[in-house]
């Protein structure tokens, strides 16, 4: 039916189209990582669902694990399972929280004053797009 | 330290019939990256044989990031457009984002795609001749770790499992496990593949740039475009420490203050629009 339909649109309607579709089922996907059981975080997201030994879901996807439904997981046996990975993670963080884990990502590397002027310089970028002004330096700095 | 275990390894990458490989078409268009007598036809027919490397070829050419305000509808169209070289590098830049994908690392696939966008601004900034190729270099650069990973899990696993114990630079981890790096097998898959020695020497070298024997420029580009995607935190590949910087590839790309923190600006804006090509 679809092959019908493309076959009487022009032909770049029908690779745009295609590529609609191909974006379209990319974005349903879920960005996700395999955890351990024993490496589950009170928080994470399900991002595939996690059945029983006859294939029933015991848990859906998109369900928020707490600590019950852990402890609950890790009886079920599983060697490990799909989360929800932070591809997103800096959404809904705090300019001290995104500051923090900047210094953290340079920590082995601040002997280098070429560095340190790079730390400085996306640290002076995060505080002006969350609305403080960057020319503030650190006492630390 | 496990000499065992580097023999091992090499000896398994020696035998380059268990490197991973490319289609056949992305070979042939990686092998003509920077060769003159090509022509835009040839390469515009390649590309349009295979109708779902065009149909995402052209969805990248229409992302914002190239910005052309008419659709762009055919591949050759593109060529014309957008150029050789981006085409072929949009078509790499398809079929690596397939093979990360596949393999389940998508963070790496972010982080590759930031290190290729910085590292067009700073080829653009330093006016090096063809930033479409430090772009394909960029999103290349660690294809090693795909190896490493995808072909040899076990492998993979046992660098993690040192790196989560004791939060070291995944390089440092794999260097003491196998005395080499997933640069080194970047390196050997760009030979493996015939890519040109400006795209094999930035992935080889992207962490001691000054190694780098011909593509010096490129490599330098591609080693501070990586310290500064992880100083962002665009993606992750793997572990989150800023890899040390090499005095001699910063004086190379030459940026003075003003333009580091127009580079930053730049590349953050431009990350926004990575969902775009996913």
């Amino acid at each position: 039916m679809r092959e019908m339909q493309e076959a009487a649109m022009p032909s770049y309607l029908v690779i745009w189209r295609r590529g609609q579709q191909l974006q379209l089922s990319q974005k349903e996907q879920v960005s996700m990582k395999q955890v351990l059981i024993d490496g589950l975080l009170p928080g994470m997201v399900l991002a595939k669902p996690v059945t029983n030994a006859a294939g029933l879901p015991v848990v859906t996807a998109g369900v928020k694990l707490d600590r019950s439904m852990i402890d609950r997981l890790q009886q079920l046996g599983l060697p490990a399972v799909y989360v929800e990975s932070d591809a997103e993670e800096t959404a809904g963080k705090t300019l001290a929280e995104l500051e923090a884990e900047l210094e953290h990502r340079f920590r082995n590397v601040l002997q280098d004053p070429v560095q340190v002027l790079i730390l400085r310089h996306i640290r002076d970028y995060l505080r002006a797009t969350h609305g403080v002004q960057g020319q503030e330096r650190s006492a630390s700095l | 330290m496990s000499p065992a275990g580097a023999t091992d390894l090499r000896h398994r990458i020696d035998r380059l019939g268990e490197l991973p490989t490319l289609p056949h078409v992305v070979q042939k268009l990686a092998s003509t990256i920077g060769r003159q007598n090509v022509s835009a036809a040839e390469i515009g027919t390649l590309i349009e044989r295979d109708q779902v490397l065009s149909a995402k070829v052209l969805r990248l050419a229409n992302s914002p990031f190239y910005g052309f305000p008419a659709r762009i509808a055919s591949v050759s169209h593109a060529v014309v457009l957008l150029g050789l070289n981006v085409v072929k590098g949009l078509t790499l830049c398809a079929t690596a984002f397939d093979i990360m994908k596949d393999a389940g690392m998508e963070q790496l696939w972010r982080h590759s795609l930031g290190v290729a966008i910085t590292a067009q601004i700073l080829g653009v900034r330093v006016s090096i001749k063809n930033p479409e190729e430090v772009f394909v270099a960029g999103l290349l650069h660690d294809i090693g770790k795909v190896a490493l990973y995808v072909k040899w899990p076990d492998i993979g696993e046992r660098i993690q499992t040192v790196q989560k114990t004791g939060d070291r630079a995944f390089m440092d981890v794999e260097h003491d496990l196998f005395e080499l790096t997933h640069a080194d097998v970047g390196g050997w898959l760009a030979d493996a593949w015939h890519l040109p020695i400006t795209l094999r020497e930035p992935i080889q070298y992207h962490h001691k740039p000054a190694a780098a024997q011909e593509a010096m420029l490129q490599t330098a580009i591609v080693h501070v475009a990586d310290i500064l995607v992880k100083g962002l935190a665009c993606g992750n590949p793997g572990d989150n420490l800023v890899p040390p910087l090499s005095r001699q590839a910063w004086d190379l790309v030459g940026l003075d203050e003003a333009a580091l923190a127009a580079c930053i600006a730049k590349a953050s804006d431009e990350f926004a629009t990575i969902d775009h090509y996913l």
